[in-house]
């Protein structure tokens, strides 16, 4: 069980690039509800390919 | 709707009221079509029905398929337009049947459903796959609730383990957490993905890792599966036992036997529930408490020494070192005597007072530690009486269990020896599905323990994965693109628990509220962790169960459906990170929701019926509306409508409903052989 009682809470205590990503995640998701979960897969991948570029901080 | 059973040709659109005055009532007559309008919705958007919906097969209006040239189909539609999140929607489905040439029908099984979407642009667009799209506005778990048939109440008010979990599922889906789900396991999908790049492209050592992550990956699908098929098993096992116990019950060489089981096997559960909180009890006691035992040493130790210098003399302080210091500044004694010489006896006598002062801290530390101390030795008192009282009831439970399991096989025993054919062979069965059910429960928690065994393998080998140090900067990136879904993944399955923890917890909270407000008696609703609802009530300080009557029912799913109209509606509100419901307005459809209920329940529940949804539609005899109903329900009407009844019958009694000062038919002698309904407007 998370420790954070709000989900914002929980949601501060990421990385901005984690951030980034489950936010744009979920507005796809529920974007494309009855999309099949292969072609979501690839969109989450580019999203985690564009915001993820470099190899080090 | 059109040809929709009672209905001949197209409807005139029925349009359902919201705002202030946010209720619809559609008055019939019994026969007259309430049941046919409630199931064209469901029918429409779930192709389900109720209960009270008879002969579900047959849609098509009878008088269209009499009027049809033989071996012509007759079509029959429902269509309902709405909107939800600021898109509308037109959802339709349609079947036919087709006139054969004896005049008969034959209905093609097959229903067709169409739904389109329009948003911002005005655009009309087909939407590929309706049926996600409409579980999401409104999941089907749930429609009993939304469309709520009045005389049919009992299924959804005392549902089964099975039911309850849909239910559970179905009001998260609403509330927004299955997108939630979703995207956890798509992160987690992509996340492989790039664990099988770096695997083709990586070091030795980092491919290894992978590979037996993949290989334990498999295996952890496996046992899934598994478990699956371990709970279908069980569950089937368990309606087999219901089976051979209602059979049993029938029997009468072992119908007394049998109802002396049911109760037993009731008393079992509740027993094995008590020996479960019981245990959970201790292990909380534990936890807690339990670290004051080892402190009664340390605890005795302190007292001693603090006796000591009490012995000593240097406890209490008695003098505060501020004083001595003032008296050696000012150079004169609180006896007169001068200070001002450091060689003389008086000056050596008040400072020797500075060392015995100097105890004043330490005395200021014993006071508040022999407050903490005594509150210790309070505990390591009460820990045992607690431990004491909880090995009580545990020994009291397991007495109990030893007791029924001994009844339970000597009514085994019993039956067996009866030399009944048909309730030995019965009780064989009922002890195959009982071994089955342990054999699968046994198998269900190795398979458990083996999957949380490999999820820990793998988290471990994730960690180990992210520690590799790999001299390729494409290697490197795709470790930190691996380690980024992971954190992905990780915060929104956190998301997801923090949400619907929160919402079942404020769920709860509303149920209390709203059944409060309408219920006239003082019990509780309960929601339970597995989204139950249960009445409870206070006796003598004590909670205990309360066997809800129809009226309670009725007003606990009420409270339910009107909880989780309004969650919605807050959830909507709230500025969160994560994709809660939306903040739409929901209908309620109810057929007959009067029908069971006494005066002042009726009287109650009207009162209140438009404050849980935006929108409720009511269907009414003329019997369930008039007087109380009536009286509270008139104010907050903004639409209404009436459903006029053709009957063939040649003396057929007219029936009619005098609204706002005009008179409207219920049911009239049909002007053709066909019988028909249709819908006018007040």
């Amino acid at each position: 069980m998370p420790n954070s009682n709000t989900p914002n809470e929980r949601f501060e205590e990421s990385s901005t690039e984690v951030q980034q990503i489950v936010l744009r995640v979920l507005a796809l998701e529920k974007e494309k509800l009855s999309q099949k979960s292969p072609h979501i897969k690839s969109d989450i991948q580019a999203i985690i390919k564009e915001i993820i570029t470099q190899d080090e901080d | 709707m059109h040809n929709f059973r009672q209905f001949y040709g197209t409807t005139p659109r029925v349009e359902f009221s919201s705002g202030e005055k946010n209720t619809t009532v559609i008055h019939a007559s019994n026969g007259g079509g309430k049941t046919a309008i409630l199931n064209a919705l469901t029918w429409a958007l779930y192709e389900k029905h109720s209960a009270g919906f008879s002969f579900p097969k047959q849609i098509v209006n009878k008088r269209a398929i009499r009027q049809a040239a033989n071996g012509d189909s007759v079509e029959a539609y429902v269509e309902i337009h709405f909107d939800h999140d600021y898109v509308n929607y037109v959802v339709k489905r349609s079947c036919e049947c087709i006139k054969s040439s004896d005049g008969g029908s034959t209905a093609i099984n097959h229903t067709e459903l169409t739904m389109l979407s329009s948003d911002a642009d005005g655009d009309w667009k087909t939407i590929r796959s309706p049926r996600p799209i409409i579980e999401k506005i409104l999941p089907q778990d749930l429609h009993g609730y939304f469309f709520f048939d009045g005389e049919r109440i009992e299924k959804i008010v005392s549902p089964d383990r099975k039911a309850t979990d849909n239910l559970a599922k179905a009001t998260k889906m609403l509330l927004g957490v299955e997108t939630l789900v979703r995207a956890e396991r798509h992160i987690k999908d992509a996340k492989k993905v790039f664990e099988e790049e770096l695997r083709n492209i990586g070091e030795a050592g980092t491919k290894d890792l992978l590979d037996e992550k993949k290989q334990l990956e498999t295996r952890s699908d496996e046992i899934e599966t598994r478990l699956n098929e371990l709970t279908a098993n069980i569950e089937g096992e368990e309606e087999r036992k219901n089976t051979i116990s209602s059979q049993l019950r029938e029997l009468k060489e072992a119908k007394v036997l049998q109802a002396r089981r049911d109760n037993l096997i009731e008393d079992q559960k509740k027993r094995q529930k008590s020996a479960k909180q019981n245990l959970e009890m201790q292990k909380n006691l534990i936890s807690r408490k339990a670290y004051t035992l080892f402190l009664g040493d340390a605890s005795s130790k302190f007292t001693a020494l603090l006796e000591k210098l009490e012995k000593k003399g240097e406890l209490p302080a008695g003098i505060k070192l501020n004083f001595v210091d003032d008296l050696l500044n000012k150079k004169r004694c609180i006896c007169g005597s001068s200070l001002s010489d450091p060689k003389s006896e008086t000056f050596k006598s008040v400072v020797g007072w500075k060392e015995r002062a100097g105890l004043a801290d330490v005395e200021a530390q014993a006071i508040r530690m022999q407050g903490e101390i005594r509150v210790i030795n309070s505990e390591i008192g009460s820990f045992g009486d607690q431990m004491h009282e909880i090995q009580i009831k545990q020994k009291s439970d397991r007495e109990e269990l030893a007791d029924i399991e001994n009844e339970l096989d000597e009514i085994r025993g019993t039956l067996n020896e009866s030399g009944q054919q048909e309730v030995v062979k019965l009780e064989k069965r009922l002890e195959e599905a009982e071994a089955n059910i342990k054999d699968y429960t046994r198998e269900q928690a190795i398979s458990e323990n083996e999957a949380q065994g490999i999820d820990l393998k793998i988290i471990d080998i994730e960690k180990q994965v992210a520690k590799q140090k790999l001299k390729n900067s494409r290697q490197r990136l795709l470790q930190r693109r691996i380690e980024a879904a992971a954190d992905s993944a990780a915060l929104v399955n956190d998301l997801r628990s923090i949400m619907e923890k929160g919402m079942r917890l404020s769920l709860a909270e509303r149920i209390k509220k709203l059944f409060s407000k309408i219920s006239v008696t003082p019990y509780i609703p309960e929601l339970t962790d597995e989204y139950e609802l249960k009445l409870t009530e206070r006796a003598g300080g004590a909670k205990a169960l309360v066997a809800a009557s129809t009226g309670e029912s009725q007003i606990l799913s009420f409270s339910f459906i009107g909880s989780i109209v309004e969650e919605a509606k807050e959830w909507a509100k709230k500025q969160t990170v994560i994709p809660g419901p939306s903040g739409s307005q929901y209908p309620i459809v109810m057929d007959s929701p009067f029908g069971s209920l006494d005066k002042s329940n009726r009287r109650k529940i009207a009162e209140h019926l438009n404050i849980l949804a935006d929108q409720v539609i009511l269907l009414l005899t003329k019997t369930q509306w008039e007087g109380v109903v009536q009286t509270a329900i008139t104010p907050k009407i903004g639409k209404e409508y009436v459903i006029n009844y053709n009957s063939p019958k040649e003396e057929v009694t007219e029936e009619k409903i005098e609204i706002n000062g005009n008179n409207y038919n219920l049911v009239q002698q049909s002007p053709d052989t066909y019988e028909y309904s249709t819908i006018q407007q007040v």
